[in-house]
């Protein structure tokens, strides 16, 4: 019997409360606090065991398969394969290499590139294990594609942000968002992407340039209150630079102010160029939204000293599911089961950089 | 024989059956409702059953089968739920009943304990073998950073005639060694009283020591015992073991950028620790050894630990900081010290008086 939801009921739904997540998080941190940290890897799963289940499609839960067990040995894995050998090899140049010579510099430079390489790579692995742990009547979720690709994909698009002082950044995120959704399978039903660069940039431009005019003003103000431009001198002095060249370092951080209004159109953007099956997506979401979600968040995980990260995650799952409109008729009858490998233990080059919250 | 209405999942495709599910002998029997449906018939044995979720009140049970793990059932009836409480009451074990809890439990406690022995056990013991496998060259680059850190920008002190008597010492020391190891004394110019041996035999000795010690012996007997740490290995095995320690700590909290900061950070990390009274141990007997074989006193690094014991009440707390609190003065060491026999200076002080003044003079 085919089901013809109408559009209006196409949402997801996230029914969690903050109540009903408390105590699993009290239990997690005792028992955090008991095994020096060795449970939080079950306690991660107890949390996303709830947050999926309370998260709801058509009426039923999303399920959430994982488990404390291969997160705990993917990370064992990781730790003995790739970063004790990294600590190691590390150690060694530091005593082997002379300390001021140029091979020291380039090993040096070459070592965190490996390191970027790896954070992309941690992105996408971490992707695949939770989408090939999540369940939506029974059938899973699968990334297809290849980590060390996009991995390479990561570390070339950031140096070309770098590299342009930032102008690659929209491209970036296009791409990358393209590459990982068009990766993403629920079922053996790919997502389609298609974003253009245009709005964008435009109001990327904007950004940039405000970001300039945010120096100029501050730099005005500074001016005029003689105390604070000796604050400037000092720290021009600090890296024996002009004052003017002074406050152009700190440029970065006036770009980093737009970057909330920036964000929330990229959102919006990405959300209405994707689509599953014969549905389109919807974000509806406002710079003051995204900032209150993220500034509240913060307050949250500060003041807990982050024991209260589960109380973040459930309100980005909210804000998301509270956000996202799905437009056109969805028949998941013909979803068939993936085929795709799933990996057997996970997330591991996350864990290690302290990646993906959730 | 009551039927329960039920969604069914297969597992295939997303598509959702209407079932009807009946209890028997061994375990739920899953029928198509219509039953014209093909394909939908189960026979699911209880102890292959498994809740999807732990049962909560107002929400539907959830079920799954070990032999089809991506099937689900769903259903909705309390009076399903208490008639499965009571044929699979395996399925409602909660907290450490649960196998798979205790499971887990035995593997966290056994990785804590594994861990807490190797650090213990493992670590300390595996350090000497390990150590030996380091390659001389490698050594001597680490100890050349050590040394960097430990100089901390002090000068070396290279008088001519304090050098000459210096080495006058230390070739009287080592004179009747079968194989002496390769190594290198420096003064540095520092107030502390230390002195320090480095992976790859750099051994330093800061001015403090040799202007608080009273004769050439003393300084004798601080050059033998570091000497004996030299002919162990033991700064090379301390660096192992601060690395061996910082691993397991980072593999307990998961820490991956500490152990990427760590790079080159080797000098400061071996300064963290202290050698342990086995090393010590090694060391005095050791410099013992040698000291006999030269024919000097071996009760001179007694004397100069319990003199600078003694004036630990009245010298500032950083002058005493430094060689003897490395160096603990254990009344254990010094019995053994006291108990080898007699030599007291058979050969003579360690270096005539003029030489004792020059080298007392080194940093000019």
């Amino acid at each position: 019997m085919p089901q013809t939801p109408s559009p209006a009921q196409l949402r997801l739904e996230q029914r969690g409360r903050a109540g009903e997540l408390l105590p699993i998080v009290l239990l997690n941190m005792l028992l955090n606090i008991l095994t020096l940290s060795i449970y939080r890897f079950w306690g991660k799963t107890n949390v996303r065991r709830y947050l999926w289940r309370q998260t709801h499609f058509l009426d039923e839960p999303l399920e959430y398969t994982g488990t404390g067990g291969e997160l705990f040995k993917g990370f064992l894995a990781v730790f003995l394969l790739i970063l004790a050998p990294l600590g190691v090899v590390s150690n060694l140049a530091g005593v082997y290499l002379e300390p001021d010579g140029t091979e020291l510099a380039s090993f040096t430079g070459l070592f965190y590139l490996f390191i970027f390489f790896l954070i992309g790579m941690a992105i996408y692995r971490a992707r695949r294990y939770r989408l090939s742990r999540t369940r939506w009547r029974g059938i899973r979720g699968a990334m297809v594609g290849s980590s060390a690709q996009y991995a390479l994909r990561y570390v070339f698009f950031w140096g070309l942000t770098l590299a342009s002082l930032g102008w690659a950044y929209p491209w970036m995120r296009v791409s990358l968002f393209t590459r990982i959704m068009e990766e993403t399978r629920f079922g053996d039903r790919a997502f389609r992407v298609v974003a253009t660069l245009g709005p964008l940039y435009r109001l990327f431009a904007i950004c940039w340039f405000g970001s300039f005019a945010l120096l100029i003003a501050v730099t005005a103000a500074v001016v005029n209150f003689s105390s604070a431009s000796v604050i400037i001198e000092g720290l021009a002095d600090e890296m024996t630079v002009s004052p003017w060249l002074g406050l152009l370092v700190l440029w970065p951080f006036f770009l980093l102010f737009w970057l909330p209004w920036y964000k929330a159109r990229e959102i919006n953007h990405l959300a209405a160029g994707t689509s599953f099956m014969a549905v389109s997506f919807r974000m509806d979401v406002s710079v003051w939204n995204l900032l209150g979600l993220m500034s509240l968040n913060l307050l949250i995980v500060v003041t807990t000293l982050g024991f209260g990260q589960p109380f973040a995650q459930l309100r980005v799952f909210r804000f998301f599911c509270r956000r996202l409109r799905m437009i056109g008729d969805l028949d998941m009858d013909w979803v068939r089961q993936s085929s795709a490998m799933a990996p057997s233990i996970g997330e591991g080059l996350a864990d290690a950089f302290d990646l993906g919250a959730v | 024989m009551t039927e329960y209405e039920a969604e069914f999942n297969d597992g295939r495709t997303a598509a959702r059956h209407h079932v009807s599910v009946t209890f028997d002998a061994h375990g739920l029997r899953l029928t198509a409702d219509p039953p014209e449906v093909e394909g939908i018939e189960r026979q699911w044995p209880y102890g292959a059953l498994r809740l999807i979720d732990p049962p909560r009140p107002e929400t539907p049970l959830r079920l799954t089968a070990s032999s089809e793990p991506d099937a689900r059932l769903r259903l909705d009836d309390p009076a399903f739920f208490a008639e499965l409480q009571h044929r699979a009451p395996h399925l409602f074990l909660s907290g450490l009943a649960r196998p798979n809890v205790r499971r887990n439990a035995a593997a966290i406690l056994a990785a804590l304990l594994l861990t807490g022995l190797f650090l213990w056990q493992g670590v300390p013991r595996l350090s000497a073998p390990l150590a030996r496998l380091v390659p001389v060259e490698w050594e001597q680059k680490i100890g050349r950073v050590v040394r960097k850190r430990l100089l901390a920008g002090a000068k070396t002190c290279e008088a001519e005639l304090g050098g000459a008597a210096l080495s006058r010492l230390t070739r009287r020391l080592t004179s009747k060694m079968e194989a002496p190891p390769k190594f290198v004394v420096t003064v540095a110019d520092r107030g502390a009283i230390n002195a320090f041996a480095m992976p790859g035999g750099n051994i330093l000795i800061f001015r403090g020591l040799l202007q608080s010690a009273e004769s050439a012996d003393e300084v004798a007997a601080v050059l033998a015992h570091e000497l004996g740490h030299v002919h162990h290995r033991h700064p090379t095995q301390m660096a192992i073991r601060s690395m061996g320690v910082g691993m397991i700590t980072d593999l307990l909290t998961g820490d991956g950028s500490a152990l990427v900061e760590l790079a080159g950070n080797v000098g400061g990390v071996l300064l963290l620790l202290s050698y342990s009274r086995d090393m010590e141990r090694q060391a005095d007997e050791f410099g013992g050894t040698l000291l006999r074989r030269a024919d000097l006193s071996t009760h001179a690094m007694v004397g100069f630990f319990d003199r600078l014991r003694g004036a630990g009440a009245k010298t500032d707390g950083n002058n005493l900081a430094g060689y003897f609190s490395s160096h603990p003065p254990l009344s254990e060491r010094i019995a053994a010290g006291a108990k080898s026999d007699g030599n007291k200076s058979g050969g003579g002080p360690a270096l005539n008086n003029d030489d004792w003044q020059a080298l007392k003079n080194i940093c000019g």
